[in-house]
């Protein structure tokens, strides 16, 4: 059972079946290919059991009800779902990867049009792991369209975030909903790169 | 380039073509359903 501590062996010591399965194998990191198989092996984890899963070996503890990630071994490449005002067009790219401390996730995303690619309205993009705090985040865009480039804001809701421009029309800097021509016109090689960091 | 598809039933990324540019990560996860795809060959 994990849990036990720590044992210390002296000369003569009887290595029992019990000091294997409790000081050794339920307290040493275990390597699976996959959760399931994981989860197969082992039917009822004890409390800060700690397993390395699949391709980069992504660590994971029991925390009495669920296993929980760890430190990423390797950032995590993941595929954005983009909102329906966003039309990539074809030989659009998009690259976005992520990484997560605890509750903390840090990520970006990279896009950059193909041939008739376009926006419509707001950019929505979902995000790698839910934003459930209810405080909204605030990330920064760099968007270049044409050969200007626009800074901007990243606000996340729920599992998604959206992309603002900055507006500066008035006395103070505002936030500005993308569209179509906003912050400029959107079109084939237009791009944008969000960093994030937020909480879970 | 390396490119990932998800092709999972009622996925909201279904069919769409992911192209990572210069990057070349093995997998990556599925933002709509969350399996880890391969690069296409």
């Amino acid at each position: 059972m994990a849990g036990a501590g720590y044992k210390t062996y002296t000369t003569g010591d009887i290595l029992t079946a019990s000091d294997v399965q409790t000081y050794l194998q339920d307290q040493t990191v275990m390597y699976f290919g996959s959760t399931a198989t994981r989860n197969s092996a082992i039917g009822t984890p004890s409390t800060g059991m700690v397993s390395a899963i699949g391709t980069g070996g992504q660590l994971q503890y029991y925390n009495g009800t669920a296993w929980i990630d760890l430190i990423y071994a390797t950032n995590v490449a993941w595929t954005p779902t983009y909102s329906t005002t966003v039309t990539q067009g074809t030989g659009a790219v998009s690259s976005a990867t992520y990484t997560r401390v605890g509750n903390t996730v840090i990520a970006q995303v990279q896009f950059t049009f193909g041939t008739a690619g376009a926006v419509t309205g707001a950019i929505d993009f979902s995000l790698p792991v839910a934003y459930t705090s209810s405080t909204r985040f605030t990330g920064s865009v760099r968007m270049g369209i044409g050969a200007s480039t626009y800074t901007g804001s990243v606000i996340a809701s729920g599992g998604s975030a959206r992309v603002y421009a900055t507006n500066v029309a008035g006395t103070y800097a505002t936030v500005a909903l993308t569209a179509a021509a906003v912050p400029g016109t959107w079109a084939l090689n237009s791009s944008f790169i969000a960093q994030m960091i937020y909480e879970v | 380039m390396t490119i990932f598809i998800c092709n999972a039933e009622g996925c909201a990324n279904q069919g769409v073509i992911y192209d990572f540019g210069d990057e070349h990560p093995v997998e990556a996860m599925c933002g709509g359903c969350k399996v880890m795809l391969k690069p296409q060959a």
